[in-house]
Order: C-alpha cells, then structure tokens, then sequence
C-alpha cells in the first residue's frame, strides 16, 4: 500500500526573518509617518509665513487657541452632535443601499424598473437633495440626516450591486451537490462573498456621510461643526475655523484607522498572501 | 438492491438558447453497477458535464427516467476547479459539508482533520486555500468529497488544471481510495490515457448531440502503471472512436 506523499512542507516555505529586514521594517513603520507629518508642518509653517500669520495662523497658534477652546466648552458637544447625525445618515444610507442593491442584483424586474432610477439618483447633486430635503422636512435634524442619507445611499447601492454580481454560481453550486441546506448555504457560502463589497461600501459611504454632514449642518442647522466653522467664518476668524474643524478631522482619521482598518484585518484574514 | 447505483433511460437534454433549440444530449441509456469506475470522455461540449448535472440532482430537466439506487447517496462532487470558500481553513471547508448534514461543528471539523490527513494534507488544516497550491487546494477538495462518505463520486475532469506530475500523483491516490474503500465513480475526462488509467470502463460520447458511441472496457488488475503499453492501448482504442464520432459537428436544430 502507499502512503499519500506530501508535496510541500510548511518548513519550505522561504521566510525573510533577517535584521536588515527588520530594520526596514522598523523604518516603514517609525520613520516614514514622521517624516511625513513633519513635512506636513514645515507646509504648514511655509503657507503661514508666506500669507502672514494673521491670515494663516502657525501651527503653534492653533494648539493655544484650541486649548482655549476647549475650556469654553462647546467644541465637544459639537463634535457630539455632528458624529450622532453622521451615524444617523450612515446607518439609514446603509439600510436602504443594502436592500436596493439586493433587490437590483437579485431581482430582474426590479433591475428593468429600478436601474435608471439609481442612475438618476447617483447623478443629482448633493446640494440639491439637501435643498429639497429642508424646504420639504424644515431646518430639522431628521432633515439633516436624511439628505445625508440621500447623498451616500446611491454610492453604496452601486457597491453592493457589484458584490452580487461577482458571487461565483460555482460556491452555489458545490453548496447544492452537497446538498448544503438552503438557509446554511445562504449563510456560510452566499454572505461571505458579498463581506469585501459590503465593507468597501461602508467605509466609502462613512467617508462620504462625514464630509457632507459639515456642510448639510452649514445650511440649516444652528450646532455642531459645520454650523461653528460657518459661524467663525463670518466672523473672518481663522483661527477658530481651523480649530473647530481640525478635531473633528483628526477624530475621523483616529476612526479609520483604528477601528475600520482592524476590522478590515480581522475580517479578511484569509485574504493575505502571508500565511497567519 | 439490484446492484446498480444510477441508471439512465434514454436520457435527452436539451439547451433553449436565443437562436435555436441545441441537443446536448440524445438517447444516453447507462447503467453504473455499485463500486464500478466508469469514466466518460468526449470532445468538449458533448454533454459530459451535463450527465454528471443530472446524477448529481442539479439538473433536473430533461427527457427520459433516471434511477438512483440505495448504493448512490450519499453523492459526492469533485469540480475541476477546487471550489473552496476562501475564508475558511482547510478543515473548516471540509467541515461545512459534514455540518450539512448535521454534525456539530467541533466533531465535523475534527472529522475534517482525519479526511486531510487522508489525501496527505497533515499540517495544513489550518492553512486558507489561497496559502496552497493548486494541487494541495484540489486535495483539500477531494478530502471535502470523501468526508461525506459518498457511495457515489462525480468527477468532473478534477485533474485536468494541474500539472501532469501532481496529476499522475492524485490519480494514483484516488486509485488507493477506492480500492480501501469502494464506491461508484462516474468520471468525466478529456484525457483518453486517464480515462484507460483510472476506469473499469470508459463511456465514449460524440460531439453535439452528445450520445454514446462506443463502451470501451478496461479488463485490467489495479494498482496499474500510467506507462504501462497495455493503458496505452486502450487509450488508442477510445481515440479510434472518438475520431469515428468527430464529423457530427454542429448539431444545431432549428
């Protein structure tokens, strides 16, 4: 009788595990996001002495201010209205981008039907669905959240649009010759496929949601961040522009990485060339 | 029990398309004893895959009568593409069919682990498909078909994307397999020599309308050699016939 042989070993596999290696990984990891926030001040720096200060203030002049800021107060409840409203449109933008992107991908007639529709939709510019939402809603919070929603929800729509149409009918196929029960294929063979598109549509959409949301807030709500930038830019104040913007930037991209990009590790790990 | 695990009866297929009604296949009567190896080759398009559709369950319209006896399930199905989820671990999708069938998750992937070893995958059970190659990813495959202790295996052309060396290696272990434990196999090729290989008889189709043109029994002892002159002859005499069946080109009817 022979035995099955083994073609590869775990042991072949070649490893780079050498301290030149790990040097350069020290420095991808340590020196290169340095050098780039320090070249990002010295612009900062440059623009400042260039326009003069009081137009553009230094960077120096911006924490100070911030720090006055936030002994005042008001910059954290901002922050606080602004993120609940962008959680707001995300999640109603999610739901119905999920559900009208299904049903696209899905269902023939409501593709023949619908398809221009979402076209449509994705074409109208945002200023125009927030105008329509407030002058039909009122300057209301619902309104804000709902034309957030209008403006992102195409966007994810069309993704996972594209996560049905690349879900390989070979899965399903091997799900029903092993006669996998049709909820359990639904679950463990169809879902997964569409994870990657899905996650692709919320980062895409909570990028979007956030950078909208300032400006829904400057045209028809009296709190958060856009209605402070707005407020301070009438007021010619740079300064105070800058420092109730820049938090709420530096808060996002804190999001993004720490949350988003862990989540995008945990959940596809399978998708990494280097075995884990 | 009769002794036969499926039976076709004057089966017919037919594919609808835009232009014309096609005939993929026409009047395909066969019978696979239990634990017979019956391999079927054809010029590509001649309704292989479609036959192996219709004993599998996943087509069930067609003309004429199919019988499946106690000796063909559980089935089995072994693609010429592995077709694993690439987010699960060997085991893990090994595991998934025996879940299928209701065994706990724990269990079926220890069962899972025993199937790898198997078809010598020891030390990979963990490992995601896209970290094997193609012809460990195939293995993990063949693991995941004979974890569901199938009385009957459909494969469909299952070596024909990898390389002649881990080909030759992975029919001599289904060879191995078979003989531990026996069961039905009904296997589709396009390679006349594998077909002679593997088979106690090989089924030879014509091109559209696929039917059968020619029964080729293979009376030869197992382990055989690939290079063995006599696995060459036989795999001579399906060619003749498969040359004989060439001219039906076309076969569309209106």
């Amino acid at each position: 009788m022979t035995e099955p042989t083994v073609l590869y070993s775990e042991s072949a596999l070649p490893r780079r595990t050498g301290r030149g290696a790990s040097l350069r990984l020290k420095a991808a990891s340590v020196i290169y996001p340095l050098v780039s926030v320090l070249l990002l001040l010295a612009l900062w720096y440059g623009l400042s002495a260039l326009v003069t200060p009081r137009v553009m203030p230094t960077p120096g002049m911006t924490v100070r201010t911030f720090l006055v800021v936030l002994r005042e107060g008001y910059i954290l409840s901002d922050i606080a209205i602004t993120f609940a409203r962008i959680l707001g449109a995300f999640a109603l933008s999610m739901l119905v981008g999920i559900a009208v992107g299904s049903a696209l991908g899905a269902v023939a007639w409501f593709r023949n039907i619908f398809n221009l529709w979402v076209m449509l939709a994705a074409s109208t510019p945002s200023l125009l669905y927030i105008v329509i939402v407030y002058l039909v809603l009122g300057l209301t919070d619902a309104a804000a959240i709902i034309g957030g929603a209008l403006v992102v929800a195409p966007v994810i729509t069309f993704n996972v649009w594209q996560g049905m149409k690349s879900l390989d009918p070979g899965l399903s196929e091997m799900a029903r010759a092993f006669g996998v029960p049709r909820w359990m294929a639904f679950r463990r063979v169809l879902f997964p496929q569409t994870l990657p598109f899905l996650f692709a549509a919320a980062r895409l959409g909570l990028t979007i949601t956030w950078k909208i949301m300032i400006f829904i807030e400057l045209l028809g709500r009296s709190s958060g961040v856009g209605y402070r930038i707005q407020q301070w830019y009438e007021l010619f104040n740079m300064e105070r522009v800058l420092v109730s913007a820049l938090p709420f930037v530096g808060l996002m991209l804190l999001f993004e990485v720490l949350v988003v990009r862990t989540a995008e590790r945990a959940l596809f790990r399978w998708a990494r060339e280097e075995a884990s | 029990m009769s002794g036969i695990a499926v039976a076709f009866r004057n089966v017919r297929k037919t594919f609808r398309t835009r232009e014309a009604t096609v005939a993929a296949l026409e009047d395909v009567s066969v019978a696979l004893p239990v634990h017979s190896f019956t391999a079927v080759v054809g010029p590509s398009g001649c309704g292989k895959s479609t036959l192996l559709h219709i004993a599998a369950g996943l087509d069930t319209r067609f003309e004429g009568g199919l019988e499946i006896g106690e000796g063909a399930r559980p089935q089995a199905y072994l693609f010429q593409a592995p077709r694993l989820l690439p987010w699960l671990t060997a085991a893990e999708n090994v595991a998934l069919v025996r879940e299928a069938r209701g065994e706990r998750r724990a269990e079926a992937v220890k069962a899972a682990d025993g199937y790898l070893r198997l078809v010598g995958l020891a030390g990979s059970e963990r490992r995601y498909p896209n970290h094997l190659s193609g012809g460990m990813q195939q293995r993990v495959a063949m693991a995941r078909a004979l974890a569901v202790e199938p009385r009957l295996m459909l494969m469909d052309e299952p070596f024909s994307a990898l390389d002649e060396l881990t080909a030759r290696r992975l029919r001599a272990e289904l060879v191995e397999l078979c003989r531990r434990s026996p069961r039905t196999v009904l296997f589709v090729t396009h390679n006349v020599t594998e077909a002679a290989f593997l088979a106690d008889r090989v089924l030879v189709m014509s091109a559209r309308p696929g039917r059968i043109v020619a029964e080729v029994p293979v009376p030869m002892e197992r382990p055989r050699d690939y290079d063995d002159p006599r696995v060459a002859a036989v795999a001579h005499e399906i060619m003749r016939h498969l040359d004989l069946s060439q001219p039906a080109a076309g076969g569309a009817q209106a």
